[in-house]
């Protein structure tokens, strides 16, 4: 369940933040692309090639030259929120039963709140082996209804990565903000692949776990469950291969780290005992 | 298989809580998880091994704990089988031919046998070198002291009496362990003209003690010529020698022949000999000293290849002979003694005794010594002078101070008689005194030491040491017809020479010239010159030819034995022309305890490990 009390502390958050922040979010950045717009910011002779559209013939009928209306980009920047819905996500070890979905979904929703407040548009898509693509909108009302959705989302299957990436990445149209949230428990390659795809976005990386998914705080005999395939492997674990695992582990999250750093992203990672407040701030800070 | 302490297996009731512990043991927790993907990357990075093991069981730490258990109580248990098998044995006892033949061929023959020998060495060995007289080079010694042995041994050039080493063989095994151990007697030769008759019974003998022996034969037919024969005989003042020249070859050779005296070439001859034939070859006028016979050409023995004579260098010997008579039988057999003085003295007056190395008492009356002459021949006698009193009638009533080796009756002489031989001597041998006619004779006491005793028990013949010399008595007389027929007869000169030496202490010439073989008493420890050194030893075996030194006499060996030189040799089986160790078949129990005692252990530091590899250590 998203609990929706954090949104008065990122309204503390935000208001210390916003100085900082200023130009981070699409409604108070300027664009520094020409190109298809309202307001006309020059213009200039005709070339072969041009859109004959931006001919101004005013202008033609007073110099007998062709020129062409420059308008100003859109200056509103979207922010495409992909939130991970496979059934891993629905693990939790703590004792108020806050699975890493519900951590997840705080997050995004945190994140379309401090949009939200902007008046900018934004969508929070979940995807697990296909992805459900929301239109981005505008606007408090759709904030709530998002909840709401998020709230009844029945958490299954596993995560097709690069192929949920690739379906989304044809409907960004522009220049976006791209935040993912997921705990990236899938085959390595398949994240690098996805990532690529969406570099050309503004791109924030969060990776969610549970403590004791990290700790593996299990020892002796055990029959484990796949909670995403529900594979049953019985094995021993001793603390030598609970060293190991946290080695495959550390492997994993640094191959992503680096592929983050490879194409300017930002990267965290997240335990859900860390508090949806300090996760803000620290993706914040950093930004 | 059964087991040796079966009470130990009771041990194995241990498992049951074992079992029990890991059965009641809680069932593995379930738990989602929300990939596997890491737990399956983690355990590849496991032992392949260990997964390997986890896959064939549930907990491999129960199965090995089960496994320790187990065997640690069979070992306990001290499991055996019986089986009839091959084994090596406990005690080998290895005999080797030390005979003259195994000197032959290149490698040699006793080379070979000492390699094939070492192959031998058991646990427990024994080296045996089988000569005409058994050697005990090692007795029981270990694996270390047998190969030194052997490096060490050499052959002889003697016969070789394989039998008797394998009796010897036989009961060095037996004595040893209470004869617990199992034993094994290897017999390495080139059996070339060996008792195989004696061989064969020898064995039966050590079969018949549960004692496994082995034959292993070396070397081949060999060509070759040798010296198999050697006389030295005496002619006047000078000596003879001949020897027979052997050609065992399939043809004629022709070979030189040196002579060397003193080391100096002072002939050099050709011989030829036919095949498979002898030849004679006769030295004349050989004198005191070392003389060489050597064949000069290559065979497959040199060991027969050259005969070695000594001729000991005699000084003369000065007898003086007391007799009333002018020229008695004694003084004649004794006066044509090579390498002897001897001259007759009437008595009363004497010449002194110390110009003399014997003095001969012969027929004399009561009246015919001067007073004192006896205790003047007992200063004599006792400072090593010998002395032989001759019976006649005075001696009976003359006092001679205890010289005499016999005591007088007082009734006299008695008459005809038989004679009995009592005591052996070296100068009695051959001497046929039965046959001689005794008409009278002077009446002693009967003696236990006695040499010849006439019927009524007197002594004929008897010596006693006095101080340090000898005093002989002779019931014979110088040699008159009244009294006996010794004098006439043709051994009288021979029992004169045989006294005459024995007292001088010179040995005959055969005693300086011997067969290899032979042992000779020092009676005590002395050191002597052998052709291969010098050693120090109480009983002097001739096993090497050549010249040894006893003190300050020289003595020549000689092989002289045509079935030693005759290197031709019977192949034996196949198995007994390998020389490769046959191992002793016999029923044995197969501990087992070691090997399992080894797997409780390799399990414990299997168990270690694993858990080490589980980080749980």
């Amino acid at each position: 369940m998203i609990d929706t009390e954090f949104f008065n502390q990122l309204n503390r958050f935000s208001l210390m933040v916003r100085k900082r922040v200023s130009s981070v979010y699409a409604g108070s950045r300027r664009a520094v692309l020409q190109g298809k717009g309202i307001e006309i910011v020059g213009y200039r002779e005709y070339m072969p090639g041009d859109d004959i559209r931006t001919i101004d013939w005013r202008v033609y009928g007073r110099t007998e030259k062709l020129y062409i209306r420059k308008f100003e980009e859109e200056k509103n920047v979207t922010t495409h929120i992909l939130l991970d819905s496979s059934k891993s996500m629905d693990f939790s070890s703590s004792s108020d039963g806050t699975t890493k979905f519900d951590y997840a979904a705080m997050l995004a929703c945190g994140f379309g709140y401090l949009v939200a407040r902007e008046n900018e548009k934004f969508a929070i898509s979940t995807f697990d082996e296909e992805i459900d693509i929301t239109p981005p909108k505008r606007g408090r009302g759709y904030l709530l209804h998002t909840i709401d959705r998020l709230n009844e989302l029945q958490l299954q299957g596993t995560t097709r990565f690069d192929h949920c990436t690739s379906q989304y990445s044809k409907m960004i149209r522009s220049k976006s903000l791209v935040v993912i949230i997921s705990d990236f428990l899938t085959d390595l390659d398949s994240i690098r692949a996805g990532l690529y795809r969406l570099a050309p976005n503004d791109l924030i990386v969060i990776s969610v776990y549970d403590p004791a998914e990290y700790d593996l705080s299990i020892e002796g005999d055990v029959k484990l469950y796949d909670m995403e395939t529900n594979d049953i492997r019985k094995t021993y674990i001793s603390p030598k291969l609970r060293q190991d695992y946290k080695t495959q582990l550390d492997l994993h999250f640094g191959g992503i780290r680096e592929t983050c750093m490879h194409i300017g992203a930002d990267f965290f990672s997240f335990g859900t005992d860390l508090s949806i407040f300090d996760a803000f701030f620290k993706t914040v800070k950093a930004r | 298989m059964a087991f040796a302490n079966p009470l130990a297996l009771l041990a194995l009731l241990s498992l049951i809580p074992i079992v029990i512990l890991y059965l009641i043991k809680p069932k593995p927790k379930e738990i989602d998880i929300p990939s596997l993907m890491f737990i399956m990357d983690a355990e590849r990075r496991e032992n392949r091994y260990q997964t390997m093991l986890n896959k064939i069981v549930r907990d491999p730490l129960m199965l090995m704990q089960l496994l320790f258990l187990i065997l640690l109580s069979l070992a306990m248990a001290a499991p055996y089988f019986l089986a009839t098998e091959t084994v090596r044995a406990d005690h080998t006892a290895i005999i080797l031919d030390a005979s003259a033949s195994m000197q032959a061929e290149d490698p040699g023959r006793f080379d070979l046998a000492r390699q094939a020998a070492e192959k031998f060495v058991s646990g427990k060995t024994s080296i045996i070198l089988a000569k005409n007289k058994q050697v005990v080079a090692l007795q029981r010694g270990g694996r270390a002291d047998a190969k030194d042995t052997l490096r060490r041994v050499q052959p002889g050039a003697t016969t070789a009496n394989i039998g008797d080493a394998i009796i010897l063989a036989k009961s060095m095994i037996e004595g040893g362990e209470g004869g617990e151990e199992k034993g094994a007697i290897v017999v390495i030769s080139d059996f070339a003209n060996v008792d195989l008759g004696a061989i064969s019974a020898s064995k039966m003998l050590a079969n018949a003690a549960g004692i496994d022996v082995v034959y292993k034969q070396v070397g081949n037919d060999a060509d070759n010529i040798g010296i198999t024969y050697g006389k030295l005989e005496r002619k006047g003042d000078k000596y003879e020698y001949f020897c027979n020249i052997k050609n065992y070859m399939d043809d004629t050779k022709t070979i030189p022949i040196e002579v060397l005296r003193n080391g100096k070439n002072i002939l050099g001859e050709r011989v030829t000999i036919p095949a498979h034939s002898s030849e004679l070859f006769a030295l004349t006028d050989l004198k005191p000293g070392e003389t060489d016979v050597a064949l000069q050409h290559g065979d497959a023995l040199s060991v027969d290849d050259r005969a070695y004579i000594v001729i000991p260098a005699i000084a003369k010997r000065k007898i003086l002979f007391v007799s009333e008579n002018a020229n008695p039988p004694a003084k004649i057999a004794i006066g044509s003694l090579p390498d002897t003085e001897c001259s007759v003295v009437k008595p009363p007056v004497l010449p002194e005794f110390g110009n003399y190395d014997i003095v001969v008492i012969g027929n004399i009356t009561k009246d015919s010594l001067l007073p004192g002459t006896f205790n003047d021949l007992a200063s004599f006698v006792g400072s090593g002078g010998d002395l032989a009193i001759l019976a006649s009638d005075g001696i009976s009533k003359i006092k001679t101070e205890g010289l005499l080796p016999v005591g007088m009756r007082a009734s006299g002489s008695a008459g005809s008689t038989v004679l009995n031989k009592g005591i052996p001597t070296e100068f009695t041998k051959d001497i046929a005194f039965d046959d001689i006619s005794v008409t009278r004779h002077l009446k002693t006491e009967p003696l236990n030491n006695s040499i010849v005793n006439a019927d009524d028990g007197s002594s004929m013949l008897a010596y006693q040491q006095s101080g340090a010399g000898v005093v002989l008595y002779s019931g014979f007389g110088e040699g008159d017809s009244r009294w006996n027929d010794f004098h006439t007869r043709v051994d009288y000169p021979i029992f004169w020479r045989q006294v005459v030496d024995w007292m001088s202490g010179v040995l005959g010439i055969d005693e300086y010239n011997v067969k290899t073989g032979r042992t000779y008493p020092l009676g005590g420890e002395q050191d002597v010159g052998t052709p291969s050194g010098a050693i120090r030893t109480d009983n002097l075996l001739f096993d090497d030819c050549g010249y040894y030194q006893i003190g300050k006499m020289d003595i020549a060996t000689n092989l002289y034995d045509p079935l030693e030189s005759d290197l031709s040799v019977s192949i034996m089986s196949e198995e007994a022309r390998t020389l490769e160790p046959d191992l002793v078949k016999a029923e044995v129990e197969k501990e087992l305890w070691s090997y399992l005692i080894l797997l409780v252990m390799f399990f414990a530091g299997f168990e270690l490990y694993y858990l080490r590899a589980r980080g749980e250590l």
